[in-house]
């Protein structure tokens, strides 16, 4: 029998063969999943939410029911500290909702366009700050106290010989204004004040990249994930893409890959119309993750020889399919990805799959 | 016939049919400024209300096209329908019953789910092209869905979703509507982040709509010169 820290540097490797496009004994499986590890669990969404430390036990805990996998995405539960990275509200079980409800972002129009001058003016951190706190009413000390744990989080899932796939997680600098701003007034800002929003990006982008490289230096993570949240080709046109979506994604991923580690894109939605662009990144350095809306055999065709996959197996299919279904579905993707593929849900779990389709889903690569 | 051609004749005597034109175009080309000039133009000349909101709408329609053509996107829908709004305002005197084309429509977020981008969104588009919107807002419950289609005899209502976790709610929701017997002039459509074609079929909707111009045409279908 191994040692955890034997499967560790198994699944690692297996994990890393992958992101270069190697052949590997069998499909990597990572788990996006906590919502879902707290209905696996028998545990309220509320008590869920409560600490990363609690959330974290859940997730491993679960990560054991299911054995034979290589990861999970994060140690611990994503929601409480939605306000921080999306600057919108976010409604908690427990706190906002019933106990055993998910959490959910509550979007409104947070931010001003007068907010814009502050932010030319002041800087993104000093306007953040002062935003998050004292307009959004976030608690910010006690999330950033909270916060404290995730190393050690990362750690106790690695002990347990699993891989954290990505400790580190950045969102692009549109999205935090297409969250405070509300995504309807974000687009509409753009057709209205595109040099003043640009303008603005600018000043966001170059501090979270300085902010960025700095935690990647300690950190050192293996990948990172990047989130351009609402950012997919279907939402705009092309002009507005590239000026507003794009260049963001391009410029955070060139310093992530600059610094040595792999960026995972995790695109939702339909980015089919601008799948070329990724043709940009040097081999072997970007996982495109998909949720399932862009046909994953459109992404292979044109990316599969310079970048690895992740997905798709969708949400909707592992909450209504049968456990065939899903087997079938995720046997299809590990037979025609091939090398430089991670077999993954389409986005996150969701907290009512069906745990059965989700072992299915573990199945196809596992074999088990 | 006659008639017809005296009154564009008068029309084009006070400056509306060539400035219609330009205000269609305008709409179209998502020239806010031109739109709002053009509208302040067409009012001060006199032109009715109803016919201003027809250029817009003929405008609107042209953005439906573009959109289908992959011209326009999310981003010029949204723009297009807030554009619509303010000139909407600017004209003034109208309330949706009197610019609706085509009936009601009711829409909502199912409850437990607060997301409303989506349902926002389609609501602004159906209502710029010409449907009058009765939005009942985020986390609806099933009588809410009910009084409503008893009050308003829609011919359509759309339900929103954006999490797996509340396909139950969605399919719960239509039983109801079902049982209580309101169902028979009735179309449910829904849509949403995760809702697909087997959603659909588990939630018994008559229609899933993948984005808002698609609940246009599949409404302006089933509603098509349908009397208010």
């Amino acid at each position: 029998m191994k040692s955890n820290q034997e499967l560790y540097n198994e699944r690692l490797n297996r994990l890393k063969k992958a992101l270069a496009l190697e052949k590997t004994d069998r499909t990597p499986v990572i788990l996006m999943m906590d919502g879902f590890c707290a209905k696996h669990m028998g545990v309220k969404m509320s008590e869920f939410c409560k600490s990363i430390k609690i959330s974290n036990k859940v997730i491993l805990n679960s990560l054991k029911a299911f054995g034979e996998v290589d990861g999970v995405n994060s140690s611990y539960a994503a929601g409480p500290i939605f306000p921080l990275v999306f600057m919108s509200k976010v409604r908690l079980p427990g706190r906002e909702l019933p106990d055993d409800m998910l959490w959910q972002l509550d979007e409104a129009e947070m931010m001003t366009v007068k907010d814009y001058d502050v932010i030319l003016n002041k800087g993104w951190n000093d306007f953040k700050q002062d935003y998050l706190k004292n307009r959004l009413q976030v608690d910010v000390d006690g999330i950033t106290s909270d916060l404290l744990y995730a190393s050690q989080a990362d750690k106790n899932i690695e002990d347990s010989g699993y891989v954290v796939y990505s400790p580190f997680v950045t969102l692009t600098a549109n999205e935090a204004l297409g969250g405070g701003r509300s995504l309807s007034k974000f687009m509409m800002d753009l057709y209205r004040m595109p040099d003043k929003v640009e303008a603005v990006l600018q000043v966001i982008q170059k501090e979270n990249m300085d902010e960025l490289r700095k935690q990647m230096r300690t950190v050192k993570p293996t990948v990172v994930f990047l989130s351009p949240a609402r950012g997919a080709s279907e939402f705009f046109s092309p002009k507005l893409w590239e000026r507003f979506v794009w260049k963001y994604i391009k410029g955070a991923a060139d310093i992530i890959i600059e610094e040595g580690a792999v960026c995972d894109i995790h695109c939702d939605g339909n980015w089919e119309r601008d799948l070329d662009y990724f043709k940009d990144f040097p081999k072997g350095k970007i996982v495109f993750e998909t949720d399932g809306v862009t046909d994953i055999y459109k992404i292979k065709d044109k990316l599969g020889n310079r970048e690895c996959i992740k997905g798709d197996v969708p949400a909707g299919k592992l909450v209504l399919g049968t456990s065939d279904e899903v087997y079938d579905y995720a046997s299809r993707l590990v037979k025609d990805m091939g090398d430089g593929f991670i077999l993954s849900s389409g986005c996150s779990i969701p907290p009512n799959a069906k745990p059965e389709n989700v072992k299915a889903m573990i199945s196809a690569a596992t074999g088990k | 016939m006659i008639k017809k051609l005296t009154s564009r004749f008068l029309c084009l005597l006070k400056g509306g049919y060539v400035m219609s034109k330009k205000l269609v175009d305008a709409m179209a080309n998502l020239d806010e400024d031109m739109v709002l000039s053009e509208v302040k133009r067409l009012k001060e000349v006199g032109t009715a209300p109803l016919e201003i909101i027809g250029y817009l709408q003929e405008g609107m329609s042209i953005v439906g096209k573009k959109f289908e053509e992959k011209e326009y996107f999310l981003s010029e829908l949204i723009m297009s329908a807030e554009v619509f709004n303010e000139a909407s305002q600017l004209i003034g005197g109208l309330d949706q019953s009197t610019d609706s084309k085509y009936g009601k429509f009711v829409i909502g977020t199912i409850y437990d789910d607060i997301h409303d981008i989506g349902k926002n969104i389609v609501s602004t588009v159906m209502r710029s092209n010409g449907f009058e919107v009765i939005d009942l807002g985020v986390d609806v419950p099933t009588s809410k869905y009910i009084e409503a289609i008893k009050k308003y005899k829609p011919k359509v209502i759309g339900i929103s979703c954006l999490l797996t976790t509340c396909f139950n709610n969605i399919r719960e929701c239509i039983k109801t509507i079902e049982d209580a017997g309101l169902r028979k002039d009735l179309k449910i459509l829904i849509g949403g982040g995760p809702v697909d074609e087997a959603t659909g079929k588990y939630a018994n909707a008559d229609m899933v709509c993948k984005d808002a111009q698609q609940t246009v045409d599949f409404c302006k279908e089933i509603m098509g010169g349908a009397a208010k």
